[in-house]
């Protein structure tokens, strides 16, 4: 018994956001080093890395190792420096398997250790387990059986815990050889036995797929032929049908005919009248009752004839008068839906009235965008702008719901921050100002409002918001919000304020007060706030939520771009990822640059 | 006690809460445009629950896309069923979320701190057919 296998490689499946990269795959390698040279040129890292790893793949493909690997190493070294984990481990993976399909079996374990360690930290137990048995051939290639086998036993623990008996099979081979190679020859065969087992297995168990499908392919042939069945005794009734309809008409003829012997019967009786009396009253008695029984027959046809017509046509009118209705009710509801409609849209002027117009931050911080964007008409998304004495409040906020009653929550919600702020603002305190307390007696005031008591099948509307508070003549910056958090871009670096896990409105913990943050302002330093609708959007290439990781990942490439730039272009990906996917929730992003 | 199945509609989830087979589960998409009216035949079926409850009950949460008004739905079932936890039975919600979906991991983190009964965290992967909400 002899057992050789060559090299083991278990491919790893690009990942979600990984194939999320690599749309358009028909491109030559020529266009894609094309590209490659103009990303470099413009400093387009994220595209840059995108367009390497395909050339990776394209060249792996084409089986000119040495160039797939060299594209992986670059797209690799650019993941690096993003800290996109999830990327590294990827290629790190096929890196691995790159290297030893070109037999450098020191650096194939390298990068295969590499990626083990991040899907180890991811929990990502399926990979871990691909890769400990990439690892466990790489080690027997260099001779190094004992450290293969140790491998191999762990990922045979792996692999019976997530019942992949590919993996397990595998696993077992090479601890065979491993074995054979180091003399054990019983050792050897018990393994070999132990794989050989699992494939039979895995075999058995194919089979018996395919005659399940077999015998499913035979019910359905089964079905078909009733279905068949059914048909034919329907076209029998059908000719049944028709041969009764025939047969009336022979009937009708074969009484004209017998009027005709009738006249002639006449004639001859009229001849023979003086010879035989008897017999000729005696026909024309017969030929009466025949006549009459025909008659009779004729009369009953005509009169069930008339009968199914007047059914019919009683139907038909009832039809007529329904459709009739139909046509009414539909109007009403076309009028019905013109009046609501009509007067949801001069709700949304006076939505628009209440929220103050971006331009009046222009000599505090010109630069700045509101890409506002309602699910339907009106929109339970609002912002809130003020300004005084150098002391600017910018506030996005997220109501319960959208629509009518998302924008009856904001209205309420502006009204009640105008009050909060106009209290200080009217006696010159407005520096007093802390974020956090904003939301705290914002939360007090809702709570009040609704008459909310905290009993648990009592709707629960409120709001989720980040609010920020700029001191323009000190350059400091206060955030506090609630479950919406505020994204920061500084020198090319993303900072993220968390939120507090608390809602404006009956939630949890209505008596804990919500955290005030500050920061020190640079400038050009790029704040977001936005509410959930953006990246909670389905859409893209597989109809999956766009999520928060890949929007900020956006913001973070054009954020430095012109702000009414940004605004666009922030359109158009949201446009773009939706495609025709229906807008799930009101969307709302606000973007800042702080300038001297 | 009688099921309660609701079938699974655009916009709305599909809801099994069954004792006898001890069964009770939340998955789809939640975004009814009346979150209280949709969700009360929920809270009536689980108060009733709630007076002879089973020893285990083990409610899962499989949810593609929730917006905000039924998180604070969601949270709300699943407190009511925590206090059985109180009564000496025992109360596990499984919270499945889309591979890479962070936000709603987070939720369900933030939704075990509260609760404080046993959570068990299972990610699912993406079909892309169940996440579709086309208008056409």
């Amino acid at each position: 018994m002899r057992v050789i296998i060559r090299i083991l490689l278990v491919q790893l499946l690009l990942n979600v956001s990984f194939s999320l990269l690599a749309q358009d795959n028909a491109q030559s390698t020529n266009d894609l080093e094309l590209q490659v040279v103009k990303f470099e040129k413009e400093g387009n890292t994220l595209e840059l890395a995108r367009s390497e790893v395909k050339l990776g793949f394209l060249y792996r493909e084409k089986n000119n190792l040495p160039k797939a690997i060299e594209y992986f190493l670059k797209a690799l070294k650019i993941n690096e420096t993003l800290g996109n984990t999830n990327a590294i481990k990827v290629i790190s993976a096929n890196l691995g398997i790159l290297y030893a399909e070109s037999d450098s079996y020191d650096l194939a374990l390298i990068y295969l250790k590499k990626s083990l360690a991040l899907n180890e930290k991811m929990g990502k137990r399926s990979d871990m387990l691909a890769d400990l048995v990439n690892i466990a051939q790489v080690l027997q290639n260099l001779k190094k059986y004992s450290e293969s086998s140790e491998t191999a036993e762990r990922a045979i623990a792996m692999a019976m815990e997530q019942s992949d008996m590919v993996s397990l099979k595998n696993c077992y081979a090479i601890m065979s050889e491993n074995y054979e190679k180091t003399g054990n020859q019983a050792k050897a065969k018990e393994y070999f036995e132990l794989a050989a087992a699992i494939k039979n297995r895995m075999q058995k168990e194919e089979l018996k797929k395919f005659e399940s499908r077999t015998q499913q392919a035979e019910e359905e042939v089964f079905v078909k032929n009733m279905e068949i069945q059914t048909k034919e005794s329907r076209i029998k009734e059908i000719r049944h049908e028709q041969q009764l309809t025939l047969e009336l008409l022979k009937k009708q003829k074969e009484l004209s005919e017998l009027n005709e012997k009738e006249l002639k019967a006449r004639e001859r009786l009229q001849k023979a009248e003086r010879r035989n009396t008897r017999q000729v009253i005696l026909s024309l008695v017969v030929i009466l009752v025949l006549v009459v029984i025909s008659l009779l027959f004729i009369f009953r046809q005509l009169r069930e004839k008339k009968k199914a017509f007047d059914l019919l046509e009683e139907s038909n009118h009832q039809v007529i008068k329904q459709k009739d209705e139909i046509e009414k009710q539909h109007e009403v509801l076309i009028s019905q839906k013109k009046k609501i409609t009509d007067s949801i849209y001069y709700a949304k002027r006076i939505q628009n009235a209440v929220l103050t117009p971006a331009s009046i931050l222009e000599k505090s911080i010109p630069e700045n965008f509101i890409f506002y964007k309602p699910r339907d008409i009106v929109s339970g998304d609002f912002y809130f702008i003020s300004e005084k004495d150098d002391i600017v409040i910018v506030g996005a906020a997220d109501c319960t719901g959208h629509g009518v009653p998302g924008a009856f929550m904001s209205m309420l919600g502006i009204a009640f921050i105008n009050e909060i702020v106009n209290k200080l603002a009217l006696t010159n305190q407005i520096h007093l100002l802390q974020a956090n307390e904003v939301l705290n007696e914002l939360r007090e005031k809702v709570i009040v409002s609704l008459h909310q008591s905290g009993k648990p099948e009592e709707p629960k509307d409120g709001m989720d918001m980040a609010l920020c508070i700029f001191d323009m003549k000190n350059k400091q910056m206060q955030y506090a919000g609630a479950h919406n958090p505020a994204f920061i871009i500084r020198n090319g670096e993303p900072m993220v304020l968390e939120a507090d896990k608390m809602s404006i409105g009956i939630y949890r913990d209505t008596d804990v007060t919500f955290t005030n943050q500050q920061i020190e302002l640079e400038d050009g330093d790029c704040i977001y706030l936005y509410s959930d609708g953006y990246y909670d959007q389905f859409g893209g290439p597989r109809g999956s939520k766009m999520l928060s990781g890949n929007f900020r990942r956006y913001l973070l490439e054009i954020h430095t771009k012109p702000m009414n730039e940004q605004r666009r272009l922030i359109e158009e990906f949201y446009k773009k990822w939706k495609g025709h996917n229906e807008q799930l929730d009101d969307v709302m992003v606000i973007g800042l640059r702080i300038t001297a | 006690m009688d099921a309660l199945i609701i079938k699974e509609e655009e916009g709305t989830p599909k809801i099994i809460l069954d004792k006898e087979n001890n069964k009770f589960e939340i998955s789809g998409n939640s975004l009814p445009e009346d979150i209280i009216g949709f969700y009360m035949p929920v809270y009536k079926w689980i108060e009733e629950y709630m007076k002879d409850p089973n020893p285990v009950t083990k409610i899962v949460i499989r949810l593609n896309y929730f917006n905000s008004s039924s998180s604070k739905v969601i949270l709300d079932i699943i407190s009511i069923l925590a206090e059985l936890s109180y009564k000496g039975f025992k109360v596990e919600v499984e919270w499945h979320y889309l591979e890479m979906d962070d936000d709603s991991l987070q939720t369900g983190k933030e939704f075990q701190t509260f609760a404080k009964i046993p959570f068990s965290f299972i990610p699912f992967q993406d079909d892309g057919v169940s996440n579709r909400f086309i208008v056409e």
